[in-house]
Protein backbone atom coordinates (compact mmCIF):
# COMPACT_ATOMS: atom_id res chain seq x y z
CA UNK A 1 0.00 0.00 0.00
CA UNK A 2 0.84 3.60 -0.85
CA UNK A 3 0.65 6.06 1.66
CA UNK A 4 0.65 10.01 0.76
CA UNK A 5 0.58 10.91 4.39
CA UNK A 6 3.77 12.85 4.33
CA UNK A 7 2.61 15.01 1.29
CA UNK A 8 -0.95 15.48 2.80
CA UNK A 9 0.45 16.40 6.33
CA UNK A 10 3.08 18.42 4.13
CA UNK A 11 0.34 20.39 2.95
CA UNK A 12 -1.54 21.10 6.04
CA UNK A 13 1.83 22.29 7.73
CA UNK A 14 1.51 19.57 10.52
CA UNK A 15 4.28 18.27 12.20
CA UNK A 16 4.00 14.10 13.22
CA UNK A 17 3.50 14.84 16.55
CA UNK A 18 0.88 17.43 15.86
CA UNK A 19 -0.82 14.81 13.78
CA UNK A 20 -0.07 12.25 16.58
CA UNK A 21 -1.69 14.32 18.85
CA UNK A 22 -5.03 15.39 16.95
CA UNK A 23 -5.59 11.38 15.92
CA UNK A 24 -4.70 10.00 19.62
CA UNK A 25 -1.83 8.21 18.44
CA UNK A 26 1.98 8.21 18.64
CA UNK A 27 4.57 9.84 16.68
CA UNK A 28 6.10 6.42 15.76
CA UNK A 29 2.82 4.99 14.40
CA UNK A 30 2.69 8.09 11.60
CA UNK A 31 6.39 8.00 11.18
CA UNK A 32 6.04 3.91 10.77
CA UNK A 33 2.88 4.78 8.06
CA UNK A 34 4.70 7.52 6.22
CA UNK A 35 7.69 5.10 5.16
CA UNK A 36 5.32 2.44 4.56
CA UNK A 37 6.47 -0.31 7.35
CA UNK A 38 3.08 -0.36 8.81
CA UNK A 39 -0.41 -0.19 7.64
CA UNK A 40 -3.30 1.76 9.82
CA UNK A 41 -6.23 0.15 10.95
CA UNK A 42 -9.32 1.48 9.19
CA UNK A 43 -10.41 3.70 12.45
CA UNK A 44 -7.11 5.30 12.35
CA UNK A 45 -7.24 5.65 8.93
CA UNK A 46 -10.46 7.55 8.95
CA UNK A 47 -8.68 9.54 11.65
CA UNK A 48 -6.30 10.52 9.83
CA UNK A 49 -8.14 11.32 6.95
CA UNK A 50 -10.50 13.34 8.50
CA UNK A 51 -7.76 15.51 10.22
CA UNK A 52 -5.90 16.35 7.08
CA UNK A 53 -9.50 16.69 5.36
CA UNK A 54 -9.20 14.14 2.87
CA UNK A 55 -10.65 11.09 1.28
CA UNK A 56 -9.09 7.83 2.50
CA UNK A 57 -8.84 6.89 -1.12
CA UNK A 58 -6.31 9.65 -1.47
CA UNK A 59 -4.56 9.10 1.57
CA UNK A 60 -3.73 5.42 0.97
CA UNK A 61 -3.42 3.67 -2.61
CA UNK A 62 -3.21 0.14 -3.39
CA UNK A 63 -0.49 -1.16 -5.00
CA UNK A 64 -0.50 -4.00 -8.01
CA UNK A 65 1.08 -6.52 -5.24
CA UNK A 66 -1.82 -5.68 -2.44
CA UNK A 67 -3.70 -7.76 -4.64
CA UNK A 68 -1.51 -11.08 -4.47
CA UNK A 69 -2.68 -13.34 -2.09
CA UNK B 1 -31.92 -25.70 23.26
CA UNK B 2 -28.30 -27.20 21.86
CA UNK B 3 -28.26 -24.31 19.95
CA UNK B 4 -28.92 -22.29 22.64
CA UNK B 5 -26.52 -23.36 24.76
CA UNK B 6 -23.76 -22.56 21.75
CA UNK B 7 -24.97 -19.02 21.48
CA UNK B 8 -24.01 -18.91 25.21
CA UNK B 9 -20.99 -20.59 24.85
CA UNK B 10 -20.25 -18.04 21.73
CA UNK B 11 -20.43 -15.55 23.58
CA UNK B 12 -18.58 -16.57 26.83
CA UNK B 13 -15.53 -17.35 24.85
CA UNK B 14 -15.17 -14.79 22.39
CA UNK B 15 -13.53 -11.37 23.06
CA UNK B 16 -15.69 -9.27 21.21
CA UNK B 17 -16.71 -7.63 24.62
CA UNK B 18 -13.43 -7.55 25.90
CA UNK B 19 -11.20 -7.47 23.69
CA UNK B 20 -12.60 -4.30 21.43
CA UNK B 21 -10.34 -3.39 18.44
CA UNK B 22 -12.55 0.20 18.10
CA UNK B 23 -10.54 1.76 20.68
CA UNK B 24 -7.69 -0.19 19.00
CA UNK B 25 -6.19 -0.81 22.90
CA UNK B 26 -5.50 -4.59 23.91
CA UNK B 27 -7.80 -4.96 27.50
CA UNK B 28 -5.42 -7.82 28.01
CA UNK B 29 -2.43 -5.66 29.00
CA UNK B 30 -1.47 -4.33 32.44
CA UNK B 31 -1.22 -0.46 33.58
CA UNK B 32 1.71 0.95 32.79
CA UNK B 33 1.95 1.85 36.72
CA UNK B 34 2.50 -1.72 37.68
CA UNK B 35 5.89 -1.83 35.99
CA UNK B 36 7.95 -0.67 38.61
CA UNK B 37 6.17 -3.09 40.79
CA UNK B 38 6.88 -5.69 38.69
CA UNK B 39 10.49 -4.63 38.28
CA UNK B 40 10.75 -4.62 41.79
CA UNK B 41 9.03 -8.40 42.16
CA UNK B 42 11.95 -9.35 39.90
CA UNK B 43 14.33 -8.06 41.22
CA UNK B 44 13.34 -9.69 44.79
CA UNK B 45 12.81 -13.06 42.55
CA UNK B 46 16.60 -12.52 41.51
CA UNK B 47 17.95 -11.51 44.69
CA UNK B 48 16.45 -14.93 46.53
CA UNK B 49 17.87 -16.74 43.62
CA UNK B 50 21.49 -16.02 44.25
CA UNK B 51 21.25 -16.64 47.51
CA UNK B 52 19.15 -20.01 46.52
CA UNK B 53 22.50 -20.62 44.21
CA UNK B 54 24.67 -20.00 47.56
CA UNK B 55 23.09 -22.44 49.83
CA UNK B 56 22.04 -19.62 52.32
CA UNK B 57 17.96 -20.24 52.21
CA UNK B 58 15.56 -17.47 54.56
CA UNK B 59 14.55 -19.36 58.03
CA UNK B 60 11.00 -18.47 57.00
CA UNK B 61 11.47 -20.77 53.95
CA UNK B 62 13.24 -23.69 55.23
CA UNK B 63 10.52 -26.74 55.44
CA UNK B 64 9.78 -27.85 58.96
CA UNK B 65 9.12 -31.42 58.35
CA UNK B 66 11.54 -33.76 56.87
CA UNK B 67 10.75 -36.97 54.76
CA UNK B 68 12.68 -40.22 56.05
CA UNK B 69 14.19 -42.88 53.78
CA UNK B 70 13.96 -42.89 49.72
CA UNK B 71 11.61 -39.48 50.19
CA UNK B 72 14.29 -37.25 51.26
CA UNK B 73 16.58 -37.33 48.01
CA UNK B 74 13.21 -36.70 46.21
CA UNK B 75 11.28 -34.23 48.47
CA UNK B 76 12.54 -30.29 48.42
CA UNK B 77 14.21 -29.39 51.69
CA UNK B 78 12.81 -25.40 51.26
CA UNK B 79 10.79 -23.01 49.47
CA UNK B 80 12.96 -20.79 48.31
CA UNK B 81 13.67 -21.76 44.60
CA UNK B 82 10.56 -22.04 44.22
CA UNK B 83 9.79 -18.96 45.19
CA UNK B 84 12.39 -17.15 43.43
CA UNK B 85 11.57 -18.76 40.13
CA UNK B 86 7.76 -17.64 40.83
CA UNK B 87 8.75 -14.15 41.62
CA UNK B 88 11.23 -13.61 38.73
CA UNK B 89 8.49 -15.06 36.33
CA UNK B 90 5.57 -13.05 37.06
CA UNK B 91 7.98 -9.91 37.50
CA UNK B 92 9.15 -10.53 33.73
CA UNK B 93 5.38 -11.29 32.54
CA UNK B 94 4.64 -7.93 33.86
CA UNK B 95 7.19 -6.41 32.64
CA UNK B 96 6.65 -7.90 29.16
CA UNK B 97 2.89 -7.39 29.01
CA UNK B 98 2.75 -4.00 30.83
CA UNK B 99 1.27 -1.02 28.29
CA UNK B 100 3.69 1.14 26.38
CA UNK B 101 3.47 5.14 27.97
CA UNK B 102 2.08 5.62 24.27
CA UNK B 103 0.31 2.50 23.48
CA UNK B 104 -1.83 2.54 20.17
CA UNK B 105 -1.63 -0.31 17.32
CA UNK B 106 1.83 0.03 16.19
CA UNK B 107 3.36 -0.55 19.27
CA UNK B 108 0.52 -3.60 19.34
CA UNK B 109 2.06 -4.51 16.17
CA UNK B 110 5.30 -4.33 17.10
CA UNK B 111 4.68 -6.46 20.31
CA UNK B 112 3.17 -9.22 18.01
CA UNK B 113 6.34 -9.34 15.99
CA UNK B 114 8.47 -9.76 18.78
CA UNK B 115 6.33 -12.54 20.19
CA UNK B 116 6.35 -13.87 16.94
CA UNK B 117 10.31 -13.37 16.54
CA UNK B 118 10.61 -15.13 20.19
CA UNK B 119 8.53 -17.96 19.34
CA UNK B 120 10.14 -18.68 15.92
CA UNK B 121 13.76 -18.75 17.82
CA UNK B 122 12.07 -20.70 20.34
CA UNK B 123 10.90 -23.42 18.09
CA UNK B 124 13.84 -23.29 16.03
CA UNK B 125 16.15 -23.97 19.11
CA UNK B 126 14.28 -27.32 20.42
CA UNK B 127 14.22 -29.17 16.60
CA UNK B 128 18.03 -28.57 16.76
CA UNK B 129 18.79 -29.17 19.67
CA UNK B 130 16.60 -32.26 19.29
CA UNK B 131 18.91 -33.21 15.97
CA UNK B 132 22.15 -32.12 18.05
CA UNK B 133 21.90 -33.13 21.99
CA UNK B 134 20.58 -35.95 24.05
CA UNK B 135 19.95 -36.58 27.24
CA UNK B 136 20.59 -34.63 29.85
CA UNK B 137 22.27 -31.63 27.22
CA UNK B 138 18.60 -31.64 25.64
CA UNK B 139 17.18 -31.03 28.90
CA UNK B 140 19.20 -28.63 29.62
CA UNK B 141 17.82 -26.91 26.30
CA UNK B 142 14.14 -27.24 27.23
CA UNK B 143 15.06 -26.05 30.58
CA UNK B 144 16.91 -22.88 29.05
CA UNK B 145 13.85 -22.43 26.30
CA UNK B 146 11.26 -22.69 28.84
CA UNK B 147 12.48 -19.62 30.82
CA UNK B 148 14.36 -17.72 28.21
CA UNK B 149 10.89 -16.65 26.36
CA UNK B 150 9.60 -14.06 28.76
CA UNK B 151 13.53 -12.58 28.68
CA UNK B 152 13.83 -12.91 24.84
CA UNK B 153 10.33 -11.17 24.30
CA UNK B 154 11.34 -8.53 26.63
CA UNK B 155 14.21 -7.67 24.66
CA UNK B 156 13.13 -8.14 21.49
CA UNK B 157 10.25 -5.57 21.97
CA UNK B 158 12.78 -3.39 23.37
CA UNK B 159 15.01 -3.44 20.32
CA UNK B 160 12.21 -3.08 18.12
CA UNK B 161 11.09 0.16 19.88
CA UNK B 162 14.28 1.32 20.37
CA UNK B 163 14.97 1.27 16.57
CA UNK B 164 12.12 2.53 15.74
CA UNK B 165 12.94 5.75 17.48
CA UNK B 166 16.96 6.10 16.30
CA UNK B 167 15.89 5.63 13.05
CA UNK B 168 12.87 8.82 13.40
CA UNK B 169 16.08 10.92 15.18
CA UNK B 170 17.52 10.53 12.04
Amino acid sequence: MKSNLKKYRSEKALTQEELAFKVQTSRQSIYAIEIGKFNPSMVLALKIANVLQVSVYELFELEENDWLA
Amino acid sequence: MIFKIFLNCKVLFTFTKTYQMKNMKNKFLFDTKWQKYALLVLLIGIGLGISYLNNSILPILQKNEQASGLGALLERSNYQGDLALTLMLMGLFIIGFTKHKQEDEYIDFLRYQALLKTALFQTATIIIGTWLFGGIDFLNIMLLNLFSFLVLFILNFRISLYLVKKNMAK
